[in-house]
């Protein structure tokens, strides 16, 4: 207590002596003027377009992003500093329109004077270059401000209407967010966020520079990847400076509206970096986000084998830095570690003869159930903010602290969440991924959990990717690192069985009833299970004698039983009618009706959450009026679109020229029972059988009558997680055919 | 001056960020980016706190209370059980007169575990002056305030400010009791007050104390088929009036409607007059009065014309008639002035100046009306301001009331004639209007006097638009041609979006909307003429093509003919209280010529549809020969909304559409 009053005190205190010093300078909005408006680097003088790109509807002409990271010289304030610049032709309507208002936060951050926290101001410049060479600059004293306030916090906004601004004009702008932060004197240490700078954009880009600087105690890591230049390091010890930069010109501009098709974060050259800022006491910390804590403050690039190696003996050690790192980082670890608690429980309830992977199996259910189980009841019931997730570094180090304890042999290993970075270029912290391998004849996975997670299940992030491997061993200097494979899954493991028995409402021809029964195996159901199970679903089927979660209506008095029974209830009532609206909603879009829809009944089978029953499955009922039209005396039913809305491929996708990248490899199986009414015959079936197969990507579908009963079975498949552009047609072949099949109609007649 | 009523509407979908429960192994990245055109205001940034909730003890009595509330409003999460709204008037030792509008809410949850906020806003004219928040045992709260500038779509900046105060609650039938009270520092602006709210209302009373020294009239509007009562008592000192109105539903976003005065009840108050010795505070007490203090802003310009004299020389020529001076002063602006609104105390009134909005080339609908009048005075015709209120507003124009404006436009007295130019109506030419001003009484600038007119009102044959297709067989799919013509309401819409996308996508967009959003037409070949022409026709040629049109069985053909069917719509919800707006008189013709395979016969073509009520016409009809079948359809609107009355009927032909659109052409091989 009496140490933050004697730092508030110190900083109010060295916030005087700022002020006092502040005065003298150039005001930082003349800086930034003087900075920006006389930049003759990188085309800022630029006024003409390609001929290339004279159809488009701007162009950028220059670009120049900086940023910067510095600590205040006697404040524990560390600014990082992001200066944006660009100049741009406006060639039509479009582009005046998009350039013609800006707004901006102007300031975000703590009320009253003891900002303890992050704050972020942001400065910006605009002015207007006239085809005849005039420039006009706009005065921010014209701006609208906005702000808004609640108690503890602030944000300010300003809004400008750029005057006289046409097309032929080129508006040239920039601006400087400056963010700031009190970093913790104890730990001497504070991680930033990362940042991912495209070097694509939506409009093309004649010059772009990007340049990174860390300033006395701070450092960056970065990386420009993904056929992004090379970039130049500089070091200037005697200044405690160090600089990364890098130069690109004539980038074309990519195609937004199709960015769902791949990974923008893979596909596209970016520059990417992270900044730090450590004191000596903090250098074991630095040490392990991959940087040397020294004076040249080099910045850091890539991440090699030994500081691998360090980050996984950090990680399996008990002395002190890796539980420093978990305070420094709390957000994204667990408060306390959990393999005192999983030790204890396993010691107590497991057979002394239970094999080895039935005790890794209770110890990775516990320890699921003791992060997402534990408080979960009361927190539903009581409504209370509770963060239920860890981080897979935290839940690496305590298994394999398990798992030491146990003597079972296994390995650490680290890769990358494929959507977000390639293996060799991995290096932000948020790219590092940690698992456990348990090593034997049949060796298997252990990977972070969520709520519904199973065992040996492998995260669709990290499947096939390449990873590190660090086998365990006491002996910390005897560990090697090694190359090794993640295991993916196939098509088949995640399937969706989807099967609908159809009948048509004798009184009502047009309308049909339908019961769904759905069934979903491996990485398909997390999704699912989300949107259909409610919270007491789940808290009923948790296993809680066996796991230490016992429920509250049995650890109540006798006296508050009664109203705790009600609460339950209502609660229970309340989260069965959402959860109907959630599904209706779903099978909506999914359908793609216009009308709304009620479900009638729904029936949880299998929550999926065990072993003994890992799939998840449920049935719904209910009536959908939009597939049958009356022709004549005849009835037309849109068979096809009983799988559901199809994607739709436009010109443009074809053509992509980036890797795609499922989430991962699946299959969707549907099968249709039709019965068919009594004096009715069924004709145009022979249209409903396709066969796509490839290696990529299948469809097929077979019609069948059985005497009242028409039965239609369909399989589509994704079976590759990865896919070359070049290799695209194959997909949009399959996804043509399963199209085809959506359109497919069959005759009802008397 | 434009649209200020809607705001708390639009605050329905105002939704309270919670925690996420779930945090992925990654950890959040912050991507830069450095193309920072449209950075958006992220007043996001707070997220609001919730007071505590504690677990009280609720009585059977409430919880059935809530059981039964809950059955009557399924939709609702709480319904405000008494509302009671009072009014009063009060002077200062000058005379000046202020009016407090105080507020008593009981609300009670009908959720286990609700979240939610009382919103209430204000701007330059008015301030919150006390608030208080009891739980449901009546001890006070003490919640956290967010409070801040609203923002609202399409308005680039308006003086209206907002306080949020969310709650907590712990179980079904708890109450919570809000209180707040709102100043007006100038009656002009107290002009409204709506019975409804985003949440259900049981009781809602709304108590006017009206003092003797004070003249104010209370208008009335929408409340046929509600539940309301009104009751007035005097006394020496004061008039009360009170109105009473019962099982009040929550304001709904309801899509395709005109603004809420003209579907929500609601009172207009109108402050007339003070009889105080001492008070010279002004009023707006009739018309007269109204344009008095209009008048009063707008010659309150200080007009400098050395900029205006040389454009207006630039734009015009001496080879020029009369109407095509006006017409190209007119376009100038529509063409290079942008609409950006504005709405800030006074600001919101009175136009900026003529020369400034040429300088910044952007302005709102009163800069722009001023502007294109001091152009057309300089080049020597009578232009004047003019007020109105777009057909958003649903009130009588006589009513003294800054409510009964949102729109200024110019007017030109030329020829014999007045022309009304709306140059925020981009490519609409001179002697068209737009369906949001046709027929609206307008209020002309003359002096010390006012002249009353209305702009005139177009018959459907202004919006015509013409598909016309002729299909024949080929690899079983239909194809042909496509030819159209667009006029009035679409023409100036499709242009105006036209103009806002970016001009290399120029004929992907015109594909797109001959397609129509039906993913099964292929359009090719297009070409067109008349693109961004304000007078003739938009007219469009191309090759068409019609996939999955066929269903081939046996030896039979089952054709669907029609690839645009308009008003293939669901039924409009039994809850909705607004008139289904159209956006304009709709005169849709499509023609349809099909030739006949050789080989096949016709063996069944769809009934005729003929509907004709007396706002709007539905004919489709086949008729066959030995060669083709000719399809036509034709919808005729002569009013642009579908009203409230008319929704049972309209119900009935949308379900007849739906089935006549069902229905197919059977063709059959012959033997």
């Amino acid at each position: 207590m009496n140490s933050s009053i004697n730092r508030i005190l110190i900083v109010s205190i060295l916030l005087v002596i700022q002020f006092t010093f502040s005065q003298k300078k150039p005001s930082l909005k003349e800086e930034l003027r003087k900075k920006f408006w006389t930049q003759n680097t990188s085309g800022f003088q630029e006024t003409k377009v390609p001929e290339r790109w004279k159809n488009e509807s701007s162009v950028i002409l220059s670009r120049s992003y900086e940023y910067e990271i510095e600590k205040e010289v006697f404040l524990l304030l560390v600014h990082e500093n992001h200066y944006v610049h660009e100049r741009v032709k406006l060639l039509d309507n479009a582009a005046v329109e998009k350039y013609s208002e800006f707004s901006f936060n102007s300031r975000y951050g703590n009320n009253g004077f003891f900002a303890t926290q992050e704050s972020a101001k942001t400065y910006a410049g605009f002015k207007v270059i006239k085809a005849d060479g005039s420039e006009i600059e706009i005065d921010l004293d014209n701006a609208v401000k906005k702000n808004i306030k609640s108690p503890g916090l602030s944000a300010e906004s300003k809004s400008i209407a750029i005057p006289n601004l046409q097309k032929g004009d080129i508006i040239d702008y920039y601006y400087l967010k400056k963010k700031s932060t009190v970093v913790d004197q104890e730990t001497g240490f504070k991680k930033f966020e990362s940042n991912y700078v495209f070097l694509k954009t939506d409009e093309p880009i004649l010059k772009q520079q990007i340049t990174l600087r860390a300033m006395r105690q701070c450092f960056i890591t970065a990386n420009s990847v993904n056929g992004g230049p090379k970039a130049k390091f500089s070091n200037d010890i005697k200044n405690k400076e160090s600089t990364f930069s890098v130069v690109l010109e004539n980038q074309d501009k990519v195609d937004i509206d199709n960015k769902k098709w791949y990974s923008s974060k893979t596909e596209l050259p970016i520059v990417k970096f992270q900044g730090f800022y450590s004191l000596k006491k903090g250098k074991e910390i630095l040490n392990l986000y991959g940087i040397n804590y020294d004076k040249t403050q080099k910045i850091n690039s890539d991440l090699p084998n030994s500081k691998i190696l360090e980050l996984v003996n950090a990680l399996t050690s008990w002395e002190s830095t890796f539980s420093k790192l978990i305070s420094s980082d709390s957000r994204n670890y667990g408060t306390s570690e959990a393999y005192g608690d999983i030790n204890n429980h396993i010691k107590k309830y497991t057979e002394k003869n239970a094999s080895t992977e039935e005790l890794v199996k209770r110890a990775y259910y516990y320890f699921r159930q003791l992060e997402f189980r534990k408080t979960y009841e009361s927190n539903m019931l009581f409504n209370k903010k509770a963060q239920y997730a860890i981080n897979s570094a935290y839940f690496a180090r305590n298994m394999s602290r398990f798992l030491e304890n146990r003597k079972i042999d296994h390995s650490i290993l680290i890769t990358n969440p494929s959507h977000i970075t390639k293996f060799e270029d991995m290096s932000l912290s948020n790219e590092l991924i940690m698992l456990i391998k348990i090593n034997g004849p049949k060796p298997y996975y252990l990977c972070n959990f969520d709520r519904y997670t199973n065992f040996k299940d492998i995260s669709s992030h990290i499947q096939g990717n390449d990873a590190y491997q660090i086998d365990f061993t006491k002996n910390v200097k005897s560990r090697k690192i090694s190359k090794v494979k993640i295991p993916i899954s196939s098509a088949e493991e995640s399937t969706n069985f989807t099967s609908l028995d159809i009948n048509f409402n004798s009184s009502n021809m047009l309308e049909l009833l339908i019961h769904q029964n759905v069934k979903l195996t491996g990485s398909i159901k997390g999704p699912i299970q989300t949107l259909v199970l409610t919270p007491y679903d789940y808290i009923y089927d948790s296993k809680n004698e066996i796991f230490e979660t016992e429920l509250l209506i049995d650890q109540a008095s006798k006296k508050k039983k009664n109203s705790l029974n009600q609460r339950i209830k209502e609660k229970q009532n309340q989260d069965n009618e959402d959860r109907n609206k959630r599904i209706a909603e779903s099978l909506k879009s999914e359908f793609n009706l216009t009308d709304e829809i009620k479900i009638e009944k729904i029936e949880i089978l299998s929550t999926g959450l065990w072993d003994e029953e890992p799939d998840f499955n449920y049935s719904t009922q209910f009536k959908i009026s939009e597939f049958v039209k009356k022709v004549g005396d005849n009835y037309l039913l849109d068979l096809g679109k009983l799988i559901g809305a199809q994607v739709e491929i436009s010109k443009n996708t074809i053509d992509l020229p980036y890797n795609m990248l499922h989430p991962f490899a699946r299959t969707f199986k549907n099968t249709f029972n039709i019965t068919i009414p009594n004096d009715y015959s069924i004709k145009g079936i022979d249209k409903l059988n396709f066969n796509v197969s490839n290696d990529f990507a299948e469809f097929i579908s077979i019609a069948k009558i059985n005497s009242n009963v028409l039965t239609i079975k369909t399989s589509k498949i994704y079976k590759t997680k990865f896919i070359k552009a070049a290799d695209m047609n194959k997909i949009i072949e399959v996804l043509e055919a399963a199209n085809s099949f959506y359109q497919q109609r069959v005759l009802l007649s008397k | 001056m434009t649209y200020k009523v809607n705001i708390f509407l639009l605050l329905l979908n105002f939704r309270l960020l919670t925690s996420a429960q779930f945090k992925d192994d990654l950890e959040t990245t912050f991507v830069i980016n450095m193309a920072l055109k449209k950075i958006t205001v992220l007043l996001i940034l707070i997220l609001p706190l919730f007071t505590a909730s504690q677990n009280i003890k609720i009585s059977q009595e409430d919880k059935d209370i809530a059981l039964h509330l809950k059955a009557k409003y399924s939709d609702d999460h709480a319904v405000i059980l008494n509302s009671l709204t009072e009014i009063t008037f009060e002077k200062d030792t000058n005379g000046k007169v202020f009016a407090s509008e105080k507020t008593t809410e009981e609300i009670m949850s009908l959720r286990v575990n609700l979240e939610f906020s009382r919103d209430f806003f204000y701007d330059s004219y008015s301030k919150i002056t006390e608030r208080s928040f009891l739980n449901h045992k009546g001890k006070k709260l003490y919640p956290y305030s967010i409070c801040g500038n609203y923002e609202e779509n399409n308005i680039f900046h308006s003086d209206v400010k907002f306080c949020i105060y969310p709650f907590k609650v712990s179980s079904i039938g708890e109450k919570r009791t809000v209180k707040i009270k709102k100043k007006y520092i100038d009656l002009k602006y107290l002009t409204k007050i709506y019975f409804a709210t985003n949440l259900p209302i049981e009781n809602k009373q709304i108590l006017f104390h009206i003092p003797s020294w004070l003249n104010v009239e209370l208008l009335d509007f929408n409340l046929q088929g509600f539940n309301v009562s009104k009751k007035a008592s005097n006394n020496e000192e004061q008039e009360v009036i009170e109105y009473k109105a019962k099982e009040l539903n929550s304001i709904k976003k309801e899509d395709n409607s005109l603004g809420l005065s003209s579907w929500q009840p609601h009172l207009l108050i109108l402050s007339k007059g003070i009889t105080l010795p001492n008070s010279n505070q002004h009023l707006i007490s009739n018309l007269d009065e109204r344009y008095k203090w209009y008048k009063t802003l707008v010659d309150s310009l200080n007009r400098k014309n050395t900029t205006i004299e040389a454009l207006v020389k630039s734009v015009l020529s001496n080879e020029m008639t009369d109407i095509e001076k006006v017409e190209s002063i007119f376009y100038w602006v529509q063409d290079n002035i942008r609409y950006i609104a504005y709405e800030e105390g006074i600001a919101a009134f009175k136009p900026d100046e003529a020369h400034t909005v040429l300088e910044k080339k952007y302005g709102d609908c009163k800069s722009m009306a001023n502007l294109t009048k001091v152009m057309l005075q300089v080049a020597g015709f009578d232009a004047r301001l003019t007020w109105l209120g777009t057909n958003a507003i649903s009130y009588n124009h006589s009513i003294p009331s800054l409510s009964v404006d949102n729109h200024m436009i110019c007017t030109v007295f030329f020829d014999g004639k007045k022309y009304f130019l709306d140059a925020t109506e981009k490519f609409i030419s001179i002697n068209d209007y737009a369906e949001r001003i046709q027929g609206r009484p307008v209020l002309i600038e003359n002096k010390t006097e006012y002249i009353l007119d209305t702009i005139p009102t177009f018959s459907p044959k202004r919006n015509i638009i013409i598909r016309d297709i002729n299909f024949k067989l080929a690899e079983n799919q239909l194809t042909g041609t496509l030819n159209t013509e667009y006029n009035g309401e679409k023409k100036i819409t499709t242009f105006r979006y036209l103009k806002s996308q970016q001009r290399i996508n120029e004929d992907e967009l015109l594909e797109e909307l001959l397609k129509n959003d039906n993913h099964n037409i292929e359009i090719q070949s297009l070409s067109h003429s008349g693109l961004f022409k304000r007078v003739n026709p938009f007219k469009t040629s191309s090759e068409l093509s019609y996939k999955n049109s066929i269903t081939s069985i046996e030896n039979q053909l089952y054709i669907d003919l029609d690839p645009y069917k308009d008003f293939n719509f669901s039924s409009i919800d039994e809850d909705r209280l607004s008139n289904f707006y159209l956006g304009e008189k709709v005169n849709l013709k499509t023609e349809i010529l099909f030739d006949l395979p050789e080989g096949y016969h016709i063996e069944h073509i769809p009934q005729n549809l003929k509907i004709s009520t007396n706002s709007y016409t539905v004919l489709a009809s086949y008729t066959s020969s030995d060669t083709s079948i000719k399809y036509s359809k034709e919808f005729i609107f002569k009013n642009n909304q579908i009203m409230f009355e008319e929704f049972e009927v309209w119900n009935k032909t949308l379900s007849q559409i739906k089935r006549f659109y069902s229905d197919q052409i059977i063709l059959e091989k012959n033997n």
